[in-house]
């Protein structure tokens, strides 16, 4: 059994509640959705708004792709937003605890990453997301055609002072970092619907990054569409998106996890599968070689959005899961993907879809056992109260 | 001198011998690590010191989500060798309680 230690809509309801993302110190929680922040100092019990179009500069009125993380080695917060796409920076800002106690969550320092930092001036950053190792925050993102893998050190982040950015441009793009990742950053992405390439970068600052290339089983990347009673659907036919979007780290295995369809697309010899659902390759962080693959699958009801993290014990899993046999939506499902595997439902009566590339699990620092994750619910309420609420979830392994 | 004392010579030597050959590559590749090198080093940036900022407390209405969702942007993984999926057991989640 997965423990549930907290499981709370956040209030009051902040809204553009989708792309969740959640960040905890102890007392202190910040959460991220596309279009908010939000700040709490009990633990969760009492939420502030916070509007993070103040961390742009001011010519850009947009923001998205939002991610948050707490470093406990420089007692940090780290948040990093997506300004207006258009050629638009990163920024990147750093708070520490105590800071935002005195300020509502408010007070923060910021960084700008702009494509001319990296040199590729004619083009935009896309999908950013950030993962911590001993000495580096590491930062992913598309730029352009191509993806970028950056780090900077914890020491300069945490002196708020000038930062050696080192960074590489790759071919490839929607590159997952993974969580947790010790000693070394390591990095993720799907090369074609039968290979995976993965990337470790040693914390050496004269270390070069290295990379492995190596077959998987064939991604289902057709049939996505589940019916819900709503008449909405699980997966949005327009988007199916079958890119790593959960990546940990748990001593020398590399999970990495992403969302497959039903059927192999030419080839009608393929199992078809009875939903969309997860897959996973696990990763030898040694020899960067394929140990195995691990699929997360119903016969009754679909999965989806698969986000990871990891302690010292555990992989930690949050997904959505609804439709089918289950005549429900998408409901916010946690669980530990370490044996043996756990999975719990945690919200019920969502009537609408999920999804929108991501959601967040975080360790719940300063907890060794537990996790903290936010996705959100569609509860298809009339209006005003349509909106998507922001779930806060405290789990651990009973 | 006898057979066994031999044996146990020729096996302390052959120990001996492959510590010190795993010593000698260790010393020619101090940083060996698995995978390909990109074959180049990072690139490098400075990003000046942060400045501070004070956001606010009231978050504006979000524009139509359809200006969000640009379809040019998602990529259709390439075509690639097929290879079949082991069986694996299905998995339900234990229901809210």
């Amino acid at each position: 059994m997965v423990r549930i230690i907290q499981s709370r809509d956040l209030n009051p309801v902040p809204a553009g509640g989708w792309e969740t993302n959640v960040a905890t110190a102890f007392d202190d929680v910040f959460v991220t959705g596309n279009w908010f922040g939000a700040y709490s100092r009990d633990g969760g019990s009492s939420w502030v708004k916070v509007n993070p179009k103040g961390l742009q500069p001011e010519t850009y009125v947009k923001f998205c792709d939002q991610r948050v993380l707490y470093i406990p080695q420089i007692n940090r917060f780290a948040w990093v937003i997506l300004a207006n796409t258009e050629g638009g920076p990163i920024t990147l800002a750093i708070s520490e605890p105590a800071r935002l106690r005195d300020s509502s969550g408010r007070s923060w320092v910021r960084y700008h990453i702009w494509p001319r930092t990296v040199r590729q001036e004619e083009q935009s950053f896309d999908f950013p997301d950030i993962s911590f190792g001993d000495s580096y925050l590491y930062l992913t993102s598309n730029i352009g055609p191509r993806g970028m893998i950056a780090r900077f050190p914890l020491g300069e982040l945490a002196q708020a002072a000038t930062v050696n950015m080192q960074y590489y441009i790759l071919p490839q793009t929607w590159i997952c970092p993974v969580q947790s990742t010790g000693a070394k950053g390591f990095f993720g992405a799907h090369t074609d619907v039968s290979k995976m390439r993965v990337w470790s970068w040693a914390e050496p600052a004269s270390a070069h990054i290295m990379s492995a290339e190596f077959p998987i089983a064939t991604i289902r990347t057709e049939d996505w569409v589940v019916d819900l009673p709503s008449e909405q659907w699980f997966v949005p036919d327009h988007s199916p998106d079958n890119e790593i979007i959960g990546a940990a780290r748990l001593r020398n295995e590399l999970w990495f996890a992403w969302m497959e369809a039903r059927r192999v697309a030419g080839h009608p010899e393929a199992r078809v599968f009875p939903f969309p659902h997860i897959n996973t390759a696990v990763v030898s962080a040694t020899s960067l070689a394929l140990l195995r693959q691990e699929r997360i699958w119903s016969s009754k009801a679909a999965y989806g959005w698969p986000v990871l993290t990891a302690n010292d014990r555990d992989v930690a899993l949050l997904c959505v899961y609804g439709g089918g046999q289950i005549q429900g939506g998408a409901e916010l499902c946690v669980g530990l993907l370490t044996s043996p595997r756990q999975l719990q439902l945690v919200t019920s009566g969502n009537l609408g879809a999920s999804g929108w590339h991501y959601m967040g699990v975080r360790p719940a620092y300063l907890s060794t056992t537990a996790f903290a994750a936010v996705g959100y619910n569609r509860r298809l309420l009339p209006v005003p109260e349509n909106i998507s609420r922001p779930r806060y979830v405290v789990f651990e392994r009973d | 001198m006898s057979s066994f004392l031999v044996r146990v010579i020729i096996i302390v030597l052959a120990l001996l011998g492959i510590s010190a050959f795993l010593l000698y590559r260790r010393r020619q590749h101090p940083h060996a690590e698995a995978g390909e090198d990109v074959g180049r080093g990072p690139d490098s940036a400075t990003l000046a010191a942060p400045d501070a900022v004070e956001l606010g407390a009231d978050i504006p209405p979000r524009p139509p989500v359809e200006k969000w969702d640009d379809q040019s942007k998602r990529r259709k993984l390439p075509p690639g060798e097929y290879r079949a999926a082991a069986d694996e057991p299905e998995t339900d989640p234990e229901p809210l309680s």
